[in-house]
């Protein structure tokens, strides 16, 4: 649990946070979504006291982070950052081993727990005693993810840690990254910039503008937005298009038997992965000109996806969450 | 940059094709300090200087080639031309016309130079800009060394007038380049464990005008024979008011001054380049490594030292060079080393007992700056992999 009440951060004469209160509680993702400058990152080093308040008070697991021994604060708290922040000089063991080792661990505990991370992040266990220069940007990403999540802490902070990676191995780590959240359930802060890695990866987004928190809600609350201002200019026109990208062809999927469907035999020629998302199926019936999809799953037909049921399902309000 | 490297070992190998045409390679006096008669490579090989003729012009030829697959066999032929030189030299020492007089001396002439400096123009030039270029450029150095090391201890060389300066006095020799060894060596080390903290410490309180800082510079504007000097006058006098300071070797001259004075100039390089290094470590690391709960001088021994040391170690490097050199000037002041070597010869007029101290002044250098070398570049790519 993470809880930020009237923190203020100046600096000489700006104001980097006015008032700002934000609590996250256990096994939440929230993603705080703004502007490059806006202050998110300074709420994330305010948490694990690389910087201090001005004035508020700050809450980790319920206690007053004031009160805690820096270390020992930050021992328990996963940190990832943009561009991995891997050390050069230590190869991907001795970087995912380095909270374990500063909380002395026993070495063969270390060893089993490197070898489960690399497991979870999809990582060949071979990769030990490669260095972070022999990696490419993802697999090094993928290190950095390990190695926030090595001393199993209940909370991480995660700095843009996919903002340097192009748009396919971002895509890729966001869909393991949501993975690996759904199955450990830890308290996540995720900054981003990026729309569209918040509405994929968020329980919960808090859109910024610099210093304060504009808005607070779910991902798919954020389409009733309908008055013209900050939010709706930062979310962007295409937003509801956007928020495709989290639901899973699976989630919208017609099951009935083809066959029965208004009493006429149609013929599906295009089909599309049950764990495709439903942009991508929207996007096929654009741009193959069909109106239904043939769902299926490792080759098998498991049912259709229409297009009016993604209006009805997605915007309709029946099946927001998916959970 | 391949056409660069190439343009270097050709002039390299012009140069050698061109040492053994137009330069002299020994010198004939008919006493230790007397001046000679040039004595031509073609006078001197006999029929060796058509051999190594032919040799070089091959040499160049492959250089001009320039052939990814010949650049080891470029270098085992110039280690063969070396090894026939130094062999051809040997044999013509043996020569009658050369030895009527007890006092007639055969001095190394400006071609051997000339020569020796081609080859190291060839060995650069050719071993560069691929992935194993460093090492086998040290290898080849290294080879060489130990072939010149093999003829002069052979007893091959033993006529040439260097040789017999060294057997006059092999004793004083080897008691001044141990001497000479021992004070570059140790004012590093002792500049090594006052600078780096020293460094650290002016990191620590980020400021520019440090005074600290300020000495140190200072120490390294002052000339050194200045510098010597100036120490001189205050370690005499401390030196002649306490029996127990004069007991443990503070005098006015010796090797207590020059010892000073090296650690003061070992300081310059060893602390800016601590300073440097450490600088240098990218400060998100630094934020990752205390983010990740690492405390203070966790962080330093770490991450900080280990990622900065490259840099370091160059600063110890060029202070390790500077020191050999510098060291000479103990020789003025009764410290010892092969300055003192130097300055005899050039009291005494005689080059060869000159070059007998400068010589292996050289080689200590160079030997001692190609393993540090040789060390930081094998660090970073192993230990920082860094790619080269």
């Amino acid at each position: 649990m993470i809880k930020l009440v009237n923190v203020s951060k100046r600096y000489q004469d700006t104001v980097a946070l006015k008032n700002f209160n934000l609590e996250i509680p256990e096994g939440m993702l929230l993603v705080l979504l703004g502007p490059s400058g806006c202050g998110k990152s300074t709420v994330i080093r305010l948490i694990n006291r690389l910087i201090q308040p001005t004035s508020g008070e700050i809450y980790v697991n319920n206690k007053d982070i004031r009160h805690m021994e820096f270390s020992k604060l930050r021992r328990g708290i996963g940190y990832a950052i943009q561009n991995t922040g891997l050390f050069p000089h230590y190869n991907v063991y001795e970087n995912i081993a380095v909270v374990p080792r500063l909380l002395k661990w026993k070495k063969y505990d270390i060893d089993q727990r490197v070898d489960t991370l690399l497991d979870l992040v999809g990582l060949n266990r071979n990769y030990k005693d490669k260095l972070p220069s022999e990696l490419s940007g993802g697999e090094g990403q993928r290190v950095g993810v390990a190695r926030a999540l090595a001393a199993d802490p209940a909370i991480l902070l995660m700095d843009e840690p996919f903002g340097s990676l192009d748009p396919l191995n971002r895509e890729r780590l966001q869909k393991e990254f949501y993975r690996i959240q759904k199955q450990l359930k830890k308290t996540v802060l995720f900054v981003t910039h990026d729309v569209e890695e918040a509405i994929r990866l968020a329980d919960k987004i808090a859109v910024m503008r610099p210093g304060e928190i504009v808005s607070i809600g779910r991902p798919s609350d954020f389409i009733a937005e309908d008055k013209e201002g900050y939010i709706k200019e930062f979310l962007g026109s295409e937003y509801a298009l956007k928020l495709l990208s989290r639901f899973m062809v699976q989630d919208v999927i017609d099951q009935r038997p083809v066959a029965v469907k208004n009493n006429v035999t149609v013929r599906h020629y295009f089909r599309i992965n049950k764990e495709s998302t439903v942009s991508n199926a929207l996007s096929m019936m654009i741009s193959k000109g069909a109106r239904s999809l043939e769902v299926i799953d490792e080759k098998k037909r498991i049912g259709l996806i229409h297009f009016e049921d993604i209006l009805m399902n997605v915007f309709g309000g029946e099946k927001n969450e998916k959970e | 940059m391949k056409k660069s490297g190439n343009a270097v070992s050709v002039l390299g190998a012009l140069t050698i094709a061109l040492s053994f045409l137009f330069f002299s390679f020994a010198e004939y006096r008919p006493n230790r300090v007397l001046t000679g008669t040039d004595i031509s490579a073609k006078e001197l090989f006999g029929n060796g200087f058509f051999l190594l003729l032919f040799a070089s012009l091959v040499l160049l030829f492959l250089t001009v080639l320039n052939k990814k697959s010949y650049k080891l066999m470029i270098g085992m032929f110039i280690l063969l031309i070396v090894g026939l030189v130094l062999y051809l030299l040997g044999g013509a020492l043996d020569d009658d016309a050369y030895n009527q007089t007890v006092m007639g001396r055969m001095s190394i002439g400006g071609g051997l130079w000339v020569f020796l400096m081609g080859v190291f123009m060839v060995l650069s030039g050719n071993f560069k800009n691929y992935e194993k270029a460093i090492l086998h450029r040290r290898l080849f150095y290294l080879a060489i060394f130990l072939i010149i090391l093999f003829f002069l201890f052979s007893g091959h060389l033993d006529k040439l007038s260097i040789m017999k300066e060294f057997f006059n006095r092999s004793q004083t020799f080897f008691r001044q380049f141990n001497r000479h060894f021992s004070l570059a060596f140790l004012s590093v080390l002792v500049g090594i464990l006052i600078g780096v903290p020293i460094g650290l410490l002016i990191y620590k309180s980020k400021k520019t005008n440090n005074p600290l800082l300020f000495l140190i510079n200072l120490g390294q504007t002052i000339p050194t024979l200045s510098l010597l000097g100036l120490i001189m006058v205050p370690l005499a006098f401390l030196g002649e008011r306490s029996e127990f300071l004069r007991n443990i070797g503070v005098r006015g001259v010796g090797f207590t001054p020059a010892f000073l004075v090296l650690i003061i100039y070992a300081l310059f390089p060893i602390v800016h380049n601590t300073i440097a290094g450490l600088n240098m470590v990218d400060q998100n690391l630094l934020e990752v490594a205390s983010g990740m709960g690492m405390k203070g001088y966790q962080a330093f021994w770490k991450v900080q030292l280990p990622l900065s040391l490259p840099v370091v170690l160059g600063g110890i490097r060029t202070a390790m060079t500077q020191s050999i050199g510098n060291t000479i000037l103990a020789g003025l002041i009764g410290g010892g080393g092969l300055g003192s070597i130097i300055f005899l010869g050039l009291a005494q007029a005689a080059p060869d007992l000159i070059l007998l101290g400068v010589i292996p002044l050289i080689a200590m250098a160079f030997m001692l700056d190609s393993l540090l070398s040789f060390f930081i570049f094998y660090y970073q790519k192993k230990v920082l992999g860094i790619k080269t």
